[in-house]
């Protein structure tokens, strides 16, 4: 079976990324390449690492609550390397009333605490099978 | 003429994506793998490969970040293949050499790629090798090949790399460590990192030991550096160090030895890839029948020298 990379990132200036490597943890626990870029990542930072490293979709991990502006800044940096068709995660601290604002800017789920890590696999493989 | 013209044309004249995206293709070692290589290799052995190795936690990505800032003061144009193992496991993996390199994300004359073992022993990927072909063909004058932190026999990268560093910190053995065989013995450069923790000059010592003992005849004498990588002492003397190595290979028969050398690692491999592909197409499309010689060889009616013989044979390869 292909192997599934992804990037995880954490934008922003939150300085916490526990949570980011949990998910990483669990992602390579199910068989997944997860390159993790560190904190206080820049979304043109996280999008030339994506297209570099050519995963398959990108994880963005949000405490700072500044996910309304950081993660349409991603999307669009992915778009200018014509890298769009990277499917784009985001996970943290997200008040529901964001969500659909995020879906609108491209954004495929939003995992809110307590999220199951495998729930979050699950949802990464069904978005890239079909890739 | 392959389909994938358009994106190798495109990597050409430096497209990041399509360079990621040909490096995933050969990562992955789809079909298109070899293809990709067959139009490319002409173009490369133009770029000094450098092999960065050394023990886990030695400091090797923070070192390869200072060296690539240094080379991108020079205007060179630079690669990183950093590699980092596969869970055993799960097949999984996290990669998180990049973390101490970000600084250069976003800068075009950069392109770095994380890569997991897949199980591939020997401090490598099995892709490292057309990896590098495929960085050095698209123009990179400088290719830096991090190996994961290595024990003592992980020492492939000395086939790909023109000049290999071995990274060590104080403290981690005594001059016997230093006499044994192994990626000590590979080394063109010999660092001892973290050169501001204690003892750092008791390493620096049975290193130097180990050099003036060593015997043979390769024309260099590998120095032993000291550096802080973290803080960016003692790189430029790292960097003049790589120079040098490389301006020696040029100028001596050397080069010519190690491209040799090199070449036909490559082909070895390339056979070994095919072969490999052969057996498991043969496998998967007799599947039954393999299955029973299998049964056979468990229950000791047959033994798996016989076995292997007999399906060998049928690739037409023998290995009496």
């Amino acid at each position: 079976m292909k192997k599934v990379r992804v990037l995880i990132a954490k934008p922003g200036l939150d300085g916490h990324d526990r949570g980011a490597k949990v998910v990483a943890r669990a992602l390579r626990d199910r068989g997944f390449e997860v390159i993790y870029t560190g904190l206080h990542q820049t979304p043109e930072q996280i999008a030339t690492s994506a297209v570099q490293e050519g995963v398959d979709a990108v994880g963005l991990s949000i405490l700072s609550g500044s996910h309304g502006t950081l993660v349409p800044r991603v999307i669009e940096q992915l778009r200018a390397l014509g890298a769009g068709d990277i499917p784009v995660f985001v996970g943290g601290i997200i008040p529901a009333d964001d969500i659909p604002q995020l879906r609108e800017a491209g954004v495929l789920e939003v995992f809110t605490p307590g999220t199951p890590t495998s729930q979050i696999a699950d949802t990464i493989l069904e978005a890239v099978g079909g890739k | 003429m392959s389909h994938y013209n358009p994106l190798i044309e495109r990597a050409l004249e430096g497209n990041m994506l399509a360079l990621g995206r040909l490096a995933r293709i050969i990562d992955d070692g789809e079909d298109g793998a070899g293809e990709i290589i067959r139009s490319i290799y002409r173009r490369a052995g133009r770029a000094h490969v450098v092999g960065i190795t050394g023990p886990p936690g030695a400091g090797k990505s923070t070192l390869v970040n200072g060296l690539v800032r240094r080379c991108r003061k020079e205007g060179r144009k630079v690669a990183v293949l950093a590699v980092d193992p596969t869970s055993p496991y799960s097949g999984g993996a996290v990669l998180g050499d990049r973390i101490r390199m970000q600084e250069h994300a976003t800068d075009p004359g950069v392109f770095i790629r994380s890569l997991a073992t897949r199980g591939h022993m020997g401090g490598l990927s099995r892709s490292a090798m057309p990896l590098t072909i495929l960085l050095d063909a698209v123009g990179h004058d400088l290719i830096f090949l991090e190996t994961v932190g290595v024990g003592q026999e992980e020492v492939e990268v000395k086939d790909l790399a023109h000049t290999k560093v071995f990274v060590t910190v104080p403290g981690l053995g005594d001059g016997i460590q230093a006499m044994k065989a192994g990626v000590l013995e590979i080394a063109d450069i010999l660092l001892v990192n973290k050169a501001d923790l204690p003892r750092a000059d008791l390493t620096v010592r049975d290193l130097e030991t180990m050099v003036k003992m060593a015997e043979g005849d390769r024309g260099w004498t590998p120095p032993v550096l000291t550096s802080v990588a973290s803080e960016d002492v003692g790189l430029a003397e790292v960097m003049s160090s790589l120079t040098d190595h490389y301006r020696f290979l040029l100028d001596s028969d050397f080069l010519h030895a190690w491209s040799l050398s090199t070449a036909e690692a490559a082909v070895r491999e390339a056979m070994r890839g095919a072969a490999e592909a052969g057996i498991m197409d043969l496998l998967e499309r007799e599947r039954a029948a393999f299955a029973e010689d299998v049964g056979k060889v468990s229950l000791r009616e047959e033994d798996p020298i016989t076995v292997a013989r007999r399906w060998l044979a049928k690739l037409g390869l023998r290995d009496d």
